[in-house]
């Protein structure tokens, strides 16, 4: 943070006021001035913090819509229902109004987030060439009255000489950890001293660090896709998409329990196929996913298949394979789980309907054990036939020969491929290291500087550290141990001056 | 070992309850000499804590973090910790009838909840990820709450009449101290999550409740942070925000009773 530096000392370049920056004529770069410096202000900083919490505060309390109805206007329309009658009037109008529903999706959240890295990167530029120069030009050479005026200041009184005094002091400096670079101060034997002048840097670290985290996952979402629910009966074959020619197979679902009946682990073993050839096996867990050429199939969850074999009138099986029941169908006043298939060229779309996982009794038109088949021929919107099979049966339904041959599990997996979630990490290293260097290597300085007083000699120490409870025991510190090197007795730990910042009274000591 | 677990919790509730009297009679009855006992006893408060916590762990072979009992016992310890780390580096005591009041009465609520030992559902099997996430968040939530009580301090304290708290400057260090300790441990703690949700789920990020309630809180410190850059907003200001983030800290460890998503199931 911000070290005090008196005016005593040289003053850092401020790329403001050091005539580095053209002087504005025309009304755009005026314009273009204004705008620089209020994105590089602290203040405006703070506001647009300030207004990202609120955001996130308000993404956090409003009830957000899943990201499958916000995909479709029709299913997000109805999903308003919901809010509307938790929130009631003004404030489910107002909501939608201000897009609180998708919250983090809405394209003022995501204006938001680019005018704070906009502002990131604004003041940070500002501020490289001020911190460059703390760094790279330290304030060797000060006026004497540092000595008077610095918000820590000491001294203290030796028989040896000014010269020797400064030798041990810069001993006693070096030895404490600063870097001393030896100097004369109004013509007197001096020295100046700092540490962790690095540390500095922490603050581009740690800005830039925000900044990659910010763009890659922008990059992301551009170049990356996730299918959240690529559902693959076992011993079916289901494909990725997204042009990858990948499919994935599904080999076994397994799953365990503890002896309370809670889930304990489940897994499935898969295939990954490129162009229908296998490129990789392997069995995956919820935290251990499958990683092929950067796509990632991560087990998410699991559900209820059935085998069906439909054959036409000819007798030729047409269809042969399990329908994933995983998603959720509500009719005749109750919900079912279900999936479907189609038939023919398209001639049919069958529903496979079982009763809900979530219903507490039996379902009133699907015994257990059952499934219910809806048959809808194109542009129909009620099934042109509605049969129920127990397992096992056949059934001649609109000329076709349908079988329920036997219950089987699917594998809910996400499929996910984001070629750049490493730079994320990096990001996000940058943005931990250089906050935790801010912190624990903050710049400190100090002087030290010895004149002939009469029979002795005056050795006297000031730092620009900015004053508290744990700089000032430092201070001490530090001067005790130029004191002890110079054989000296110390005179006086002068007490601050009162312009001084913010600084100690007594602190109630240990003992 | 459950069952000694439980014995130190409650040996570790009664220690506290003895020093937080003690941090009364420092402060309050202005008794130097009590000062030591606060201490001694809060750093076996502190000793019990972590025993009941480390047999926990082995009675159920990971780490004790996985219902609200537990993290509302590793909560009281994070602050305690905190604490004792802040009175040592500012040899100063006054602060600790605040601190531990809240640790206190952590460990009360906790002592209201079922203790038992679940099995672990199996998103949450992953061992070094979730020790290591939710350690952060009891080191942050413990450092917010010791910032908290700086903060609460500055403002009964503003002009420094209160013989016996700090000086409000040295309330003021304080705060800034806990937030050093507490932001990055926080940032830490988003990130382990963010890396745990990549790998159980494929997403770094899902903007599920409870992740939103961490980033709100964690933004609350960053804006502290450049607050107090404005010379003129150290003090009042700066202190009112650390009142702020640590209302946001509760809102977010009892978010699941609201919230719901992705972490409901951990009832974490
Ligand atoms: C979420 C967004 C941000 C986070 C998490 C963040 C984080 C931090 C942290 C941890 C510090 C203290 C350590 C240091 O000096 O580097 C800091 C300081 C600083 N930040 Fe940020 N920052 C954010 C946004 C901004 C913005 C938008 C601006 C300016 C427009 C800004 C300007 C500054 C400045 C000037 C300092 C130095 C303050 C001082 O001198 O004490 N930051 N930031």
């Amino acid at each position: 943070m911000a070290t005090g530096t008196t005016a005593l000392t040289s003053p850092a370049p401020d790329p403001f006021r050091d005539g580095t920056q053209p002087v504005s004529t025309n009304g755009s770069r005026d314009w273009f001035d204004r705008l620089w410096s209020l994105l590089g202000s602290v203040r405006f900083g703070i506001t647009l913090i300030t207004l990202a919490a609120i955001a996130t505060f308000a993404g956090t309390v409003v009830m957000q819509a899943p990201g499958t109805v916000q995909a479709d206007p029709d299913q997000f329309a109805a999903w308003l229902v919901g809010p509307q009658s938790r929130y009631g009037e003004p404030f489910a109008t107002i909501f939608e109004w201000l897009d609180l529903y998708r919250t983090f999706q809405s394209t003022w959240f995501r204006a938001l987030l680019a005018v704070l890295a906009l502002a990131i990167t604004v003041n940070t530029t500002t501020r490289a060439p001020g911190i460059l120069a703390t760094v790279s030009r330290p304030p060797v050479a000060v006026l004497a009255r540092l000595f008077d005026v610095a918000a820590h200041r000491a001294e203290s009184e030796t028989v040896i000489g000014p010269e020797a005094a400064v030798t041990n002091a810069i001993d006693a400096l070096r030895r404490a950890g600063y870097r001393v670079i030896p100097t004369t101060i109004e013509g007197a034997p001096a020295a100046y001293a700092d540490r962790n002048r690095f540390g500095k840097f922490g603050t581009f670290a740690n800005h830039l660090g925000l900044l990659v985290i910010l763009g890659s996952a922008v990059l992301g979402n551009v170049t990356g896709w996730r299918e959240d629910a690529v559902m693959v009966p076992e011993g079916s074959v289901r494909a990725v998409g997204h042009d990858t020619g990948l499919s994935v197979r599904n080999e076994a679902f397994v799953e365990e329990y503890f002896l309370n009946g809670t889930a304990a682990d489940f897994r499935s073993e898969i295939v990954v196929l490129r162009d229908g050839r296998e490129v990789a096996r392997g069995s995956i867990r919820v935290n251990d996913p499958l990683v092929v050429g950067g796509v990632r199939f991560h087990q998410a969850f699991f559900g209820p298949a059935v085998a069906m074999r439909v054959r036409n009138a000819s007798g030729d099986v047409i269809y042969d394979d399990r329908v994933a029941l995983g998603m959720t169908y509500d009719g005749d006043g109750v919900s079912r789980n279900g999936g479907n298939f189609v038939i023919g060229n398209r001639q049919y779309a069958v529903f496979v309907l079982v009763p809900s996982s979530a219903l507490q009794g039996p379902d009133p038109s699907i015994p257990a054990g059952s499934v219910r088949l809806e048959v809808f021929a194109p542009r129909q919107p009620r099934p042109v036939a509605v049969e129920t099979l127990s397992q096992g049966e056949h059934r001649t339904i609109v000329g076709h020969d349908f079988e329920f041959v036997r219950e089987v599990q699917f594998s809910g997996l996400q499929v996910v491929f984001d070629p750049v979630v490493n730079v994320v990490w990096i990001g996000a290293a940058l943005m931990l290291l250089g906050t935790v260097a801010v912190f624990n290597l903050p710049l400190k300085r100090a002087w030290v500087r010895a004149t002939a007083e009469g029979e002795g000699t005056r050795v006297q120490v000031a730092s620009t550290n900015p004053r508290g409870v744990i700089a000032d025991r430092e201070f001490a510190d530090l001067v005790g141990r130029v004191g002890k090197a110079c054989g000296g007795v110390p005179v006086a730990l002068k007490a601050p001056p009162p312009e001084a910042p913010p600084g100690v009274r007594e602190a109630h000591p240990l003992h | 070992m459950a069952q000694a677990s439980y014995y130190t919790f409650t040996g570790a509730f009664v220690t506290l309850g003895v020093a937080l009297l003690a941090y009364l009679w420092y402060s309050i009855g202005q008794r130097e000499g009590a000062g030591r006992y606060a201490t001694f006893f809060t750093v076996n408060a502190a000793a019990l804590l972590t025993a009941s916590l480390g047999l926990r762990w082995l009675a159920s072979g990971r780490a004790p973090y996985s219902n609200q009992f537990e993290f509302a016992v590793s909560f009281a310890w994070g602050t305690v910790a905190i604490y004792l780390y802040l009175e040592r580096r500012f040899r100063l005591r006054s602060l600790g009838f605040v601190a531990v009041s809240l640790a206190f009465v952590l460990l009360g609520y906790a002592s209201v909840l079922p203790a038992r030992i679940d099995p672990l559902i199996s998103a949450l099997q992953n061992h070094a990820m979730l020790t290591t996430h939710v350690a952060m968040a009891v080191i942050s939530y413990g450092a917010f709450a010791c910032a908290f009580a700086a903060g609460l301090l500055y403002l009964v304290n503003r002009n420094g009449a209160v013989e016996f708290l700090p000086a409000p400057e040295v309330l003021d260090e304080i705060g800034l101290k806990a937030v050093m300790v507490g932001f990055p441990a926080q940032g830490l703690m988003l990130v382990l999550g963010a890396a745990w949700a990549h790998v159980a789920w494929g997403s770094y990020w899902s903007w599920d409740p409870k992740e939103t309630a961490a980033l709100f809180t964690w933004l609350i410190y960053g804006a502290y942070l450049h607050v107090r850059s404005r010379h003129q907003w150290r003090g009042r200001a700066s202190a009112w925000i650390l009142v702020a983030g640590f209302g946001a800290v509760v809102f977010t460890f009892s978010g699941n009773y609201f919230l719901g998503g992705l972490h409901t199931y951990s009832g974490l």
